[in-house]
């Protein structure tokens, strides 16, 4: 089912966010992974996150039908953040397309980072090229901004 | 198994990201301000705001962190065994003055507040991959 998207997510996701997208191994131990970018439709059904490829693969290996996925997604500007819960739709590496996409999310999140003191050069450390891209059927979304009640269900 | 490296990932420059998992096997992932350093096989964790990630550790046990030092951003996950909470005592109090510390730094003096510090002993250590 399709959900509407509220003020707080619209924020959110139109930011240079930062996040990490998690699911569990086959210990029912989390596997994470961070997030270089997303895209995804509106109202909401899908969020594809996208990763790079060689850290992801921890997370990739263990995804199958039906497997749980959860992506946790915050402005770093703000701390306003988003945990989005569903389910694994698929994965595939980025296309060029997609990649065009990270590019200029990674380069607004290089500059948030240059705001709090981290120098383009040292964020460029962080590789993301090859990049998959991880598909969630989004079923609930929680506000985890910090405050006393974080984890409200917002849909 | 804690590195003289990874410290400097522990000092609450970057917020770090706290997953656990429930009963359901719906993974949770929340951010965190610190993960202080107790000695080479335990960290303790900085519990403001956490309800659903503190249930299900209190049900399993188990969580995966993400540090990463703000010079570098060399990064690490650490998988962990929850052991204790602690709401005084020297590690709590050492944890509330970096989380205040941390608090001025972002302007956030109302809303950070230290409930408790949550102790786990460090299971396994793996480097974010990166290049």
């Amino acid at each position: 089912m399709a959900i509407q998207l509220n003020d707080l997510v619209r924020e959110v996701l139109d930011a240079p966010s930062f996040g990490f997208v998690c699911t569990i191994n086959e210990s029912k131990q989390p596997v994470m992974t961070r997030v270089f970018g997303y895209k995804f439709d509106d109202p909401l059904t899908i969020l594809t996150i996208y990763t790079y490829k060689k850290d992801a693969l921890q997370v990739v290996d263990q995804l199958h039908d039906g497997s749980n996925i959860t992506a946790t997604i915050s402005s770093a500007a703000d701390f306003k953040t988003v945990q989005f819960k569903g389910t694994y739709n698929q994965h595939a590496d980025a296309s060029n397309q997609e990649l065009d996409i990270i590019r200029a999310h990674t380069a607004r999140q290089a500059e948030i980072l240059k705001m709090m003191g981290i120098p383009n050069e040292v964020f460029a450390s962080w590789k993301y090229e090859p990049a998959v891209g991880i598909s969630i059927n989004v079923k609930e979304l929680f506000d985890q901004t910090p405050k006393i009640n974080a984890g409200n269900k917002i849909n | 198994m804690i590195t003289e490296e990874m410290i400097a990932g522990m000092q609450g420059a970057l917020p770090s990201a706290l997953a656990t998992v429930d009963d359901a096997g719906v993974p949770n992932v929340s951010y965190i301000s610190q993960v202080f350093y107790v000695d080479d096989t335990h960290v303790a964790l900085s519990n403001q705001f956490l309800n659903k990630s503190m249930r299900n550790i209190s049900s399993n046990g188990i969580a995966t962190v993400n540090i990463s030092r703000p010079d570098t951003l060399k990064a690490w996950y650490m998988e962990l065994k929850y052991k204790e909470s602690q709401t005084d005592g020297d590690l709590f109090d050492n944890m509330k003055m970096q989380l205040e510390a941390i608090a001025s730094m972002v302007g956030m003096e109302d809303v950070f507040k230290l409930r408790a510090s949550e102790v786990f002993e460090v299971i396994k250590v793996k480097e974010v991959i990166s290049s």
